[in-house]
Protein backbone atom coordinates (compact mmCIF):
# COMPACT_ATOMS: atom_id res chain seq x y z
CA UNK A 1 0.00 0.00 0.00
CA UNK A 2 2.95 2.38 1.08
CA UNK A 3 4.13 4.09 -2.51
CA UNK A 4 7.83 5.43 -2.51
CA UNK A 5 8.07 8.28 -1.28
CA UNK A 6 4.54 8.45 0.54
CA UNK A 7 5.00 9.90 4.49
CA UNK A 8 5.42 7.46 7.66
CA UNK A 9 4.29 8.58 10.48
CA UNK A 10 7.81 8.24 11.68
CA UNK A 11 9.33 10.58 9.29
CA UNK A 12 8.03 13.87 11.21
CA UNK A 13 10.44 12.48 13.92
CA UNK A 14 13.61 11.65 12.15
CA UNK A 15 16.37 13.47 11.39
CA UNK A 16 17.65 14.20 7.47
CA UNK A 17 20.70 11.97 8.04
CA UNK A 18 18.47 9.32 9.34
CA UNK A 19 16.27 9.77 6.09
CA UNK A 20 19.58 9.31 4.45
CA UNK A 21 21.33 6.33 6.56
CA UNK A 22 18.23 4.63 6.53
CA UNK A 23 17.49 4.08 2.62
CA UNK A 24 21.45 3.42 2.31
CA UNK A 25 21.63 1.14 4.73
CA UNK A 26 19.08 -1.13 2.90
CA UNK A 27 16.56 -1.68 5.32
CA UNK A 28 12.64 -1.75 5.16
CA UNK A 29 12.06 -3.21 2.57
CA UNK A 30 8.78 -5.41 2.54
CA UNK A 31 9.72 -8.89 4.00
CA UNK A 32 6.28 -9.83 2.90
CA UNK A 33 3.23 -12.11 4.42
CA UNK A 34 3.89 -15.56 5.37
CA UNK A 35 1.25 -18.58 4.07
CA UNK A 36 -0.20 -19.51 7.25
CA UNK A 37 -0.69 -16.47 9.69
CA UNK A 38 -2.09 -15.89 13.42
CA UNK A 39 -3.42 -12.67 14.57
CA UNK A 40 -1.69 -11.79 17.69
CA UNK A 41 -4.19 -9.33 20.16
CA UNK A 42 -1.18 -7.81 22.53
CA UNK A 43 -2.19 -6.51 26.22
CA UNK A 44 -5.84 -4.96 24.86
CA UNK A 45 -7.16 -4.51 28.74
CA UNK A 46 -8.46 -2.11 30.58
CA UNK A 47 -5.22 -1.50 32.31
CA UNK A 48 -3.80 -0.26 28.57
CA UNK A 49 -7.19 1.41 27.08
CA UNK A 50 -9.08 2.49 30.26
CA UNK A 51 -12.75 1.98 30.71
CA UNK A 52 -13.22 4.06 28.37
CA UNK A 53 -12.17 6.53 25.44
CA UNK A 54 -10.94 9.70 27.12
CA UNK A 55 -8.01 12.13 26.81
CA UNK A 56 -5.17 10.00 28.16
CA UNK A 57 -4.24 12.41 30.76
CA UNK A 58 -7.35 11.92 32.58
CA UNK A 59 -7.60 8.49 31.70
CA UNK A 60 -4.23 7.64 33.41
CA UNK A 61 -5.22 9.32 36.98
CA UNK A 62 -7.54 6.55 37.47
CA UNK A 63 -5.73 3.84 35.09
CA UNK A 64 -1.74 4.42 35.18
CA UNK A 65 -0.56 2.25 32.16
CA UNK A 66 -3.75 3.58 29.98
CA UNK A 67 -3.04 4.99 26.21
CA UNK A 68 -6.01 6.94 25.98
CA UNK A 69 -8.57 7.55 23.33
CA UNK A 70 -6.22 6.62 20.98
CA UNK A 71 -6.80 3.03 22.25
CA UNK A 72 -10.42 2.77 21.27
CA UNK A 73 -9.80 3.99 17.72
CA UNK A 74 -6.88 1.18 17.57
CA UNK A 75 -10.04 -1.17 19.17
CA UNK A 76 -12.38 -1.19 16.48
CA UNK A 77 -9.45 -1.62 13.56
CA UNK A 78 -8.48 -4.68 15.58
CA UNK A 79 -11.80 -5.88 15.70
CA UNK A 80 -12.32 -5.70 11.66
CA UNK A 81 -9.25 -7.94 11.81
CA UNK A 82 -10.85 -10.42 14.28
CA UNK A 83 -13.50 -10.56 12.14
CA UNK A 84 -11.68 -11.55 9.46
CA UNK A 85 -9.67 -14.36 11.53
CA UNK A 86 -13.12 -16.04 12.62
CA UNK A 87 -14.78 -15.76 9.44
CA UNK A 88 -11.64 -18.14 7.90
CA UNK A 89 -11.19 -19.83 10.49
CA UNK A 90 -7.56 -18.46 11.09
CA UNK A 91 -5.98 -18.31 14.80
CA UNK A 92 -6.66 -15.80 17.02
CA UNK A 93 -4.30 -15.37 20.11
CA UNK A 94 -4.87 -12.66 22.94
CA UNK A 95 -1.69 -12.21 25.48
CA UNK A 96 -2.73 -10.13 28.81
CA UNK A 97 -1.01 -9.79 32.65
CA UNK A 98 -1.18 -11.54 35.12
CA UNK A 99 0.14 -10.90 38.84
CA UNK A 100 -0.19 -12.31 42.45
CA UNK A 101 -2.10 -10.63 44.72
CA UNK A 102 0.42 -9.71 46.58
CA UNK A 103 2.83 -8.14 43.75
CA UNK A 104 5.87 -10.37 44.29
CA UNK A 105 6.21 -11.50 40.88
CA UNK A 106 5.90 -7.51 39.21
CA UNK A 107 9.94 -8.65 39.90
CA UNK A 108 11.69 -5.81 37.95
CA UNK A 109 8.28 -3.95 36.99
CA UNK A 110 8.75 -2.56 40.50
CA UNK A 111 11.85 -1.12 40.15
CA UNK A 112 11.39 1.62 37.40
CA UNK A 113 7.60 2.96 37.94
CA UNK A 114 6.41 4.45 41.12
CA UNK A 115 2.60 3.43 40.48
CA UNK A 116 3.14 -0.37 39.82
CA UNK A 117 1.33 -1.46 42.53
CA UNK A 118 -1.93 -0.03 41.21
CA UNK A 119 -1.67 -3.34 38.40
CA UNK A 120 -2.65 -5.69 41.04
CA UNK A 121 -6.06 -6.37 41.17
CA UNK A 122 -7.87 -4.08 43.36
CA UNK A 123 -11.40 -4.36 44.74
CA UNK A 124 -12.03 -1.13 44.59
CA UNK A 125 -12.25 -1.38 41.18
CA UNK A 126 -14.64 -2.76 39.23
CA UNK A 127 -12.75 -3.65 36.46
CA UNK A 128 -9.58 -5.89 36.29
CA UNK A 129 -6.76 -4.12 34.15
CA UNK A 130 -5.82 -7.27 32.88
CA UNK A 131 -9.12 -8.10 31.99
CA UNK A 132 -9.44 -7.75 27.90
CA UNK A 133 -11.60 -5.10 26.73
CA UNK A 134 -15.30 -6.29 26.00
CA UNK A 135 -15.45 -4.76 23.02
CA UNK A 136 -13.17 -7.26 21.36
CA UNK A 137 -13.76 -10.27 23.95
CA UNK A 138 -12.06 -13.49 23.40
CA UNK A 139 -14.56 -16.04 21.78
CA UNK A 140 -14.72 -19.97 22.85
CA UNK A 141 -11.96 -20.84 20.01
CA UNK A 142 -9.60 -18.36 20.30
CA UNK A 143 -6.50 -18.55 22.35
CA UNK A 144 -5.36 -16.67 25.14
CA UNK A 145 -1.63 -16.47 26.92
CA UNK A 146 -0.97 -15.23 30.15
CA UNK A 147 1.97 -13.49 30.44
CA UNK A 148 4.15 -11.39 33.24
CA UNK A 149 6.94 -9.76 31.20
CA UNK A 150 6.85 -7.52 27.94
CA UNK A 151 6.71 -10.59 25.56
CA UNK A 152 3.91 -12.77 24.36
CA UNK A 153 6.40 -15.39 24.04
CA UNK A 154 8.65 -14.46 27.19
CA UNK A 155 7.93 -17.52 29.89
CA UNK A 156 4.53 -18.42 28.03
CA UNK A 157 3.44 -20.92 25.50
CA UNK A 158 2.85 -19.04 22.52
CA UNK A 159 5.94 -20.20 20.28
CA UNK A 160 4.57 -24.19 21.14
CA UNK A 161 1.02 -23.32 20.50
CA UNK A 162 2.22 -21.49 16.85
CA UNK A 163 4.05 -25.01 16.28
CA UNK A 164 0.85 -26.82 17.15
CA UNK A 165 -0.92 -24.54 14.95
CA UNK A 166 1.76 -24.94 12.19
CA UNK A 167 1.51 -20.91 11.81
CA UNK A 168 4.70 -19.53 9.74
CA UNK A 169 3.46 -15.98 10.32
CA UNK A 170 2.02 -13.46 12.71
CA UNK A 171 -0.30 -10.24 12.07
CA UNK A 172 0.54 -8.13 15.70
CA UNK A 173 -1.73 -5.76 16.91
CA UNK A 174 -2.54 -4.01 20.61
CA UNK A 175 -0.46 -1.61 22.63
CA UNK A 176 1.85 -0.60 23.88
CA UNK A 177 3.52 -0.04 20.18
CA UNK A 178 6.92 0.62 22.38
CA UNK A 179 6.36 -2.24 25.19
CA UNK A 180 5.00 -5.70 24.77
CA UNK A 181 3.95 -4.81 21.24
CA UNK A 182 7.82 -4.45 20.01
CA UNK A 183 8.91 -7.40 22.63
CA UNK A 184 6.46 -9.33 20.99
CA UNK A 185 7.64 -8.50 17.42
CA UNK A 186 10.94 -8.99 18.16
CA UNK A 187 10.85 -12.27 19.50
CA UNK A 188 8.85 -13.52 16.63
CA UNK A 189 11.22 -11.93 14.93
CA UNK A 190 14.21 -13.71 16.32
CA UNK A 191 12.18 -17.14 15.81
CA UNK A 192 12.28 -16.78 12.37
CA UNK A 193 8.41 -16.20 11.93
CA UNK A 194 7.19 -13.33 9.30
CA UNK A 195 6.00 -10.64 10.68
CA UNK A 196 3.29 -7.64 9.78
CA UNK A 197 1.96 -5.13 12.02
CA UNK A 198 -1.37 -3.48 11.86
CA UNK A 199 -0.20 0.39 11.78
CA UNK A 200 -3.70 1.43 12.81
CA UNK A 201 -4.10 -1.65 15.15
CA UNK A 202 -1.54 -0.77 17.37
CA UNK A 203 -1.13 2.41 20.48
CA UNK A 204 0.74 3.55 22.41
CA UNK A 205 0.94 6.22 25.76
CA UNK A 206 4.13 7.97 23.76
CA UNK A 207 3.35 9.57 20.46
CA UNK A 208 7.01 9.95 20.11
CA UNK A 209 7.71 6.30 20.97
CA UNK A 210 4.80 4.91 18.57
CA UNK A 211 6.21 6.66 15.86
CA UNK A 212 10.32 5.61 16.21
CA UNK A 213 9.22 2.13 17.53
CA UNK A 214 7.02 1.87 14.26
CA UNK A 215 10.04 2.96 12.05
CA UNK A 216 12.49 0.36 14.10
CA UNK A 217 10.15 -2.39 13.43
CA UNK A 218 9.50 -1.45 9.98
CA UNK A 219 13.54 -1.23 8.83
CA UNK A 220 14.21 -4.54 10.42
CA UNK A 221 11.58 -7.11 11.88
CA UNK A 222 8.40 -6.76 10.53
CA UNK A 223 6.13 -4.89 7.56
CA UNK A 224 3.75 -1.92 8.95
CA UNK A 225 1.10 -2.12 7.15
CA UNK A 226 -2.61 -0.74 7.05
CA UNK A 227 -5.41 -2.89 8.81
CA UNK A 228 -7.68 -2.59 5.57
CA UNK A 229 -4.54 -4.14 3.46
CA UNK A 230 -4.34 -7.30 5.83
CA UNK A 231 -8.39 -7.67 6.24
CA UNK A 232 -8.49 -8.23 2.17
CA UNK A 233 -5.30 -10.77 2.16
CA UNK A 234 -7.16 -13.01 4.84
CA UNK A 235 -10.51 -12.93 3.05
CA UNK A 236 -8.62 -14.26 0.44
CA UNK A 237 -7.40 -17.17 2.55
CA UNK A 238 -9.52 -20.55 2.00
CA UNK A 239 -11.55 -21.54 5.14
CA UNK A 240 -9.39 -24.93 5.49
CA UNK A 241 -6.22 -23.55 6.68
CA UNK A 242 -6.16 -24.35 9.90
CA UNK A 243 -8.16 -27.76 10.93
CA UNK A 244 -6.68 -27.92 14.19
CA UNK A 245 -8.34 -25.01 16.24
CA UNK A 246 -8.93 -25.46 19.53
CA UNK A 247 -13.12 -27.20 19.44
CA UNK A 248 -14.08 -24.36 21.61
CA UNK A 249 -14.76 -24.71 25.30
CA UNK A 250 -14.64 -21.40 27.08
CA UNK A 251 -11.05 -20.48 27.79
CA UNK A 252 -11.06 -21.52 31.47
CA UNK A 253 -9.43 -19.26 34.09
CA UNK A 254 -6.52 -20.50 36.51
CA UNK A 255 -8.99 -20.55 39.76
CA UNK A 256 -10.92 -22.91 38.54
CA UNK A 257 -8.92 -25.16 37.61
CA UNK A 258 -6.70 -25.06 40.69
CA UNK A 259 -10.10 -26.43 42.43
CA UNK A 260 -10.64 -28.64 40.32
CA UNK A 261 -7.49 -30.66 40.48
CA UNK A 262 -6.55 -30.09 44.37
CA UNK B 1 19.75 14.74 35.64
CA UNK B 2 20.92 17.26 32.40
CA UNK B 3 18.47 17.25 29.59
CA UNK B 4 18.02 14.17 28.29
CA UNK B 5 18.93 13.15 24.64
CA UNK B 6 15.05 12.38 24.05
CA UNK B 7 13.48 15.22 24.85
CA UNK B 8 13.63 17.20 21.49
CA UNK B 9 11.88 13.97 20.02
CA UNK B 10 9.21 14.10 22.43
CA UNK B 11 6.00 16.19 21.97
CA UNK B 12 4.80 17.94 25.03
CA UNK B 13 2.03 15.24 25.61
CA UNK B 14 4.38 12.86 26.04
CA UNK B 15 6.47 14.66 28.24
CA UNK B 16 3.56 15.05 30.12
CA UNK B 17 2.65 11.55 30.16
CA UNK B 18 5.58 9.90 31.23
CA UNK B 19 5.68 12.02 33.81
CA UNK B 20 2.04 11.25 35.57
CA UNK B 21 1.99 7.78 34.23
CA UNK B 22 5.11 7.30 36.84
CA UNK B 23 7.86 5.68 34.47
CA UNK B 24 11.64 6.76 34.41
CA UNK B 25 12.03 6.06 38.27
CA UNK B 26 15.79 4.93 39.57
CA UNK B 27 15.75 1.74 39.51
CA UNK B 28 19.21 1.36 41.15
CA UNK B 29 22.39 -0.77 40.22
CA UNK B 30 22.60 -4.58 41.49
CA UNK B 31 25.04 -5.62 43.69
CA UNK B 32 26.75 -8.21 41.06
CA UNK B 33 27.09 -6.48 37.91
CA UNK B 34 28.74 -7.99 34.78
CA UNK B 35 29.31 -5.62 31.95
CA UNK B 36 27.94 -6.25 28.77
CA UNK B 37 29.49 -4.96 25.25
CA UNK B 38 27.12 -6.12 22.45
CA UNK B 39 28.10 -6.37 18.87
CA UNK B 40 30.89 -3.97 18.77
CA UNK B 41 32.67 -4.80 15.63
CA UNK B 42 33.76 -3.84 12.33
CA UNK B 43 30.79 -4.25 10.68
CA UNK B 44 28.72 -1.87 13.17
CA UNK B 45 31.71 0.38 13.79
CA UNK B 46 33.35 0.30 10.12
CA UNK B 47 37.13 -0.21 9.98
CA UNK B 48 37.86 3.30 10.70
CA UNK B 49 35.47 6.52 12.16
CA UNK B 50 34.48 8.12 9.12
CA UNK B 51 30.95 9.77 8.27
CA UNK B 52 28.36 7.51 8.58
CA UNK B 53 27.29 7.64 4.92
CA UNK B 54 30.70 7.02 3.55
CA UNK B 55 31.21 4.31 6.06
CA UNK B 56 28.15 2.24 4.97
CA UNK B 57 29.22 2.23 1.12
CA UNK B 58 31.31 -0.34 2.37
CA UNK B 59 29.56 -1.70 5.92
CA UNK B 60 25.87 -1.78 5.75
CA UNK B 61 25.36 -1.87 9.11
CA UNK B 62 28.11 0.87 10.10
CA UNK B 63 27.10 3.27 12.90
CA UNK B 64 29.58 6.06 11.69
CA UNK B 65 32.11 8.20 13.27
CA UNK B 66 30.38 7.96 16.42
CA UNK B 67 30.93 4.56 16.83
CA UNK B 68 34.45 5.71 17.71
CA UNK B 69 33.80 7.76 21.30
CA UNK B 70 31.33 5.30 22.23
CA UNK B 71 34.53 2.85 21.67
CA UNK B 72 36.49 5.05 24.06
CA UNK B 73 33.84 5.45 26.64
CA UNK B 74 33.52 1.20 26.57
CA UNK B 75 37.44 0.74 27.04
CA UNK B 76 37.31 3.11 30.02
CA UNK B 77 34.10 0.51 31.31
CA UNK B 78 35.89 -2.76 30.32
CA UNK B 79 39.59 -1.54 31.92
CA UNK B 80 37.64 -0.77 34.74
CA UNK B 81 36.15 -4.40 35.23
CA UNK B 82 38.94 -6.17 34.74
CA UNK B 83 40.80 -3.63 37.63
CA UNK B 84 38.00 -4.90 39.89
CA UNK B 85 37.63 -8.29 38.63
CA UNK B 86 34.27 -7.71 37.36
CA UNK B 87 33.39 -9.97 34.60
CA UNK B 88 33.20 -8.78 31.53
CA UNK B 89 30.96 -10.23 28.25
CA UNK B 90 30.83 -9.95 24.34
CA UNK B 91 28.26 -10.36 22.31
CA UNK B 92 29.01 -10.64 18.23
CA UNK B 93 27.84 -12.16 15.42
CA UNK B 94 28.06 -16.08 14.21
CA UNK B 95 26.76 -17.20 10.44
CA UNK B 96 27.15 -19.69 7.86
CA UNK B 97 28.95 -19.23 4.45
CA UNK B 98 26.11 -20.17 3.06
CA UNK B 99 23.79 -17.57 4.70
CA UNK B 100 21.14 -19.96 5.22
CA UNK B 101 21.12 -19.32 9.03
CA UNK B 102 20.21 -15.56 8.20
CA UNK B 103 16.29 -16.27 8.45
CA UNK B 104 14.76 -13.46 9.44
CA UNK B 105 17.59 -10.88 8.83
CA UNK B 106 17.49 -11.48 4.79
CA UNK B 107 13.67 -10.43 4.57
CA UNK B 108 13.68 -6.88 5.36
CA UNK B 109 17.66 -5.40 4.19
CA UNK B 110 17.89 -5.25 0.53
CA UNK B 111 21.48 -5.40 1.21
CA UNK B 112 21.20 -8.43 3.50
CA UNK B 113 23.11 -10.87 0.94
CA UNK B 114 26.15 -8.78 1.38
CA UNK B 115 29.24 -10.49 3.01
CA UNK B 116 31.81 -7.99 4.67
CA UNK B 117 33.53 -6.69 1.51
CA UNK B 118 36.68 -8.64 2.01
CA UNK B 119 39.50 -7.69 -0.53
CA UNK B 120 38.41 -3.38 0.47
CA UNK B 121 38.46 -4.29 4.06
CA UNK B 122 40.43 -7.53 5.03
CA UNK B 123 38.34 -7.09 8.41
CA UNK B 124 35.66 -10.38 9.51
CA UNK B 125 32.38 -7.99 9.80
CA UNK B 126 31.73 -9.95 13.22
CA UNK B 127 35.30 -9.38 14.55
CA UNK B 128 35.30 -7.17 18.00
CA UNK B 129 37.13 -4.46 17.03
CA UNK B 130 41.14 -3.97 18.31
CA UNK B 131 40.58 -0.97 21.09
CA UNK B 132 38.53 -3.60 22.98
CA UNK B 133 39.28 -7.22 22.44
CA UNK B 134 38.47 -9.43 24.81
CA UNK B 135 40.80 -10.19 27.74
CA UNK B 136 41.84 -14.35 28.04
CA UNK B 137 39.27 -13.82 31.07
CA UNK B 138 36.34 -12.45 28.99
CA UNK B 139 33.69 -13.97 28.37
CA UNK B 140 32.54 -13.83 24.45
CA UNK B 141 29.41 -15.15 23.13
CA UNK B 142 28.11 -15.61 19.70
CA UNK B 143 24.43 -15.05 18.61
CA UNK B 144 22.23 -14.98 15.53
CA UNK B 145 19.70 -12.63 16.88
CA UNK B 146 19.60 -9.58 18.06
CA UNK B 147 19.13 -10.45 21.93
CA UNK B 148 22.38 -11.66 23.55
CA UNK B 149 20.17 -13.94 25.30
CA UNK B 150 18.43 -15.66 22.84
CA UNK B 151 19.72 -18.69 21.75
CA UNK B 152 22.59 -18.48 23.94
CA UNK B 153 24.14 -18.81 27.10
CA UNK B 154 24.07 -15.78 28.08
CA UNK B 155 21.65 -16.51 31.33
CA UNK B 156 23.71 -19.26 32.56
CA UNK B 157 26.94 -17.70 32.19
CA UNK B 158 24.55 -14.70 34.81
CA UNK B 159 23.92 -17.84 37.12
CA UNK B 160 27.15 -19.46 36.73
CA UNK B 161 28.80 -16.01 38.26
CA UNK B 162 25.85 -15.35 40.73
CA UNK B 163 25.07 -12.14 38.88
CA UNK B 164 22.16 -9.93 39.87
CA UNK B 165 22.56 -7.07 37.21
CA UNK B 166 24.33 -6.18 33.91
CA UNK B 167 26.04 -2.81 32.68
CA UNK B 168 25.32 -2.52 28.84
CA UNK B 169 27.06 -1.07 26.37
CA UNK B 170 27.51 -1.17 22.10
CA UNK B 171 25.54 -1.30 19.46
CA UNK B 172 22.65 -0.48 18.24
CA UNK B 173 21.07 0.99 20.98
CA UNK B 174 17.94 0.34 19.53
CA UNK B 175 18.52 -3.46 17.94
CA UNK B 176 20.82 -5.71 19.94
CA UNK B 177 21.48 -3.69 22.80
CA UNK B 178 17.79 -2.83 23.25
CA UNK B 179 16.70 -6.51 22.66
CA UNK B 180 19.21 -7.28 25.68
CA UNK B 181 17.84 -4.83 27.93
CA UNK B 182 14.64 -6.24 27.56
CA UNK B 183 15.62 -9.92 28.02
CA UNK B 184 17.54 -8.84 30.81
CA UNK B 185 14.68 -6.84 32.38
CA UNK B 186 12.67 -9.84 31.68
CA UNK B 187 14.80 -12.45 33.68
CA UNK B 188 14.24 -10.03 36.38
CA UNK B 189 18.01 -8.63 36.16
CA UNK B 190 18.60 -4.91 37.16
CA UNK B 191 19.81 -2.66 34.13
CA UNK B 192 22.02 0.05 33.91
CA UNK B 193 22.82 1.25 30.22
CA UNK B 194 25.89 3.64 29.79
CA UNK B 195 24.94 6.31 28.01
CA UNK B 196 28.29 7.33 26.27
CA UNK B 197 28.71 3.55 25.38
CA UNK B 198 26.18 3.18 23.10
CA UNK B 199 25.47 3.99 19.29
CA UNK B 200 23.40 3.48 16.71
CA UNK B 201 22.94 4.24 12.98
CA UNK B 202 19.93 6.75 13.19
CA UNK B 203 19.77 9.79 15.69
CA UNK B 204 15.85 9.39 16.36
CA UNK B 205 16.33 5.45 16.98
CA UNK B 206 19.29 5.87 19.33
CA UNK B 207 17.43 8.82 21.84
CA UNK B 208 13.85 7.16 21.59
CA UNK B 209 15.07 3.77 22.13
CA UNK B 210 16.99 5.38 25.14
CA UNK B 211 13.99 7.47 26.29
CA UNK B 212 11.52 3.64 26.13
CA UNK B 213 14.38 1.54 27.90
CA UNK B 214 14.61 4.60 30.57
CA UNK B 215 11.10 4.54 31.34
CA UNK B 216 10.42 1.15 31.43
CA UNK B 217 13.43 -1.41 31.72
CA UNK B 218 17.01 0.26 32.69
CA UNK B 219 18.91 3.17 34.36
CA UNK B 220 20.01 5.17 31.49
CA UNK B 221 23.44 6.73 33.39
CA UNK B 222 26.40 8.36 32.50
CA UNK B 223 29.60 6.50 32.16
CA UNK B 224 31.41 8.15 34.80
CA UNK B 225 28.71 7.13 37.39
CA UNK B 226 29.13 3.40 36.11
CA UNK B 227 32.89 3.98 36.92
CA UNK B 228 32.22 5.00 40.40
CA UNK B 229 29.88 1.92 40.90
CA UNK B 230 32.45 -0.44 39.56
CA UNK B 231 35.04 1.61 42.16
CA UNK B 232 32.73 1.18 44.83
CA UNK B 233 32.85 -2.56 45.00
CA UNK B 234 35.15 -5.00 46.49
CA UNK B 235 37.61 -6.88 43.93
CA UNK B 236 37.43 -10.61 43.66
CA UNK B 237 33.76 -10.63 43.64
CA UNK B 238 33.51 -13.33 40.85
CA UNK B 239 34.93 -16.29 39.92
CA UNK B 240 36.13 -15.55 36.33
CA UNK B 241 37.50 -18.19 33.76
CA UNK B 242 40.76 -18.71 34.40
CA UNK B 243 41.54 -17.19 31.09
CA UNK B 244 42.64 -19.17 28.10
CA UNK B 245 42.75 -17.32 25.18
CA UNK B 246 39.33 -16.77 24.20
CA UNK B 247 39.84 -16.08 20.43
CA UNK B 248 37.14 -18.63 19.23
CA UNK B 249 35.85 -16.29 16.53
CA UNK B 250 38.83 -17.92 14.13
CA UNK B 251 37.83 -21.36 14.76
CA UNK B 252 33.98 -20.59 15.13
CA UNK B 253 33.84 -18.61 11.39
CA UNK B 254 36.15 -21.65 10.12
Amino acid sequence: MQEKGTERIWDAYLTERDKQVFAASGYGVRGGFGKRPALLVIDVSYGFAGDKPEPILDSIKRWSNSCGAESWDAIAKIKELIDAFHSRKMPVVYTTGVVRPDGWDSGSWAWKNSRTDESVPRPQQNLDANEIVSAIAPMPQDLVVLKQKPSGFFGSNLASYLTLLGADSVIVTGTTTSGCVRATVLDAFSLNYRVAIAEDGCFDRSQASHAINLCDMNAKYADVIATAEIVRHILAQPEDLFPNLPAGKAPGTPALRVVATA
Amino acid sequence: MSEPVWNKFLTERDKAVFAAAGYGERGGFGKRPALLVIDVNYAFCGDKPEPILESIKRWRNSCGAESWPAVAAIKSLVDKAHGKGIPVIYTTGVRREDNWDAGSWSWKNKRGGERPKVPVSNRDGNQIVDEIAPAPQDLVIYKQKPSGFFGTSMASYLTLLGCDSVVVTGTTTSGCVRATVLDAFSLNYRVALAEEGCFDRSEASHAINLCDMNAKYADVVKAAEVLSFFDSLPAGLFDLPKGTAPRLAAAVNG
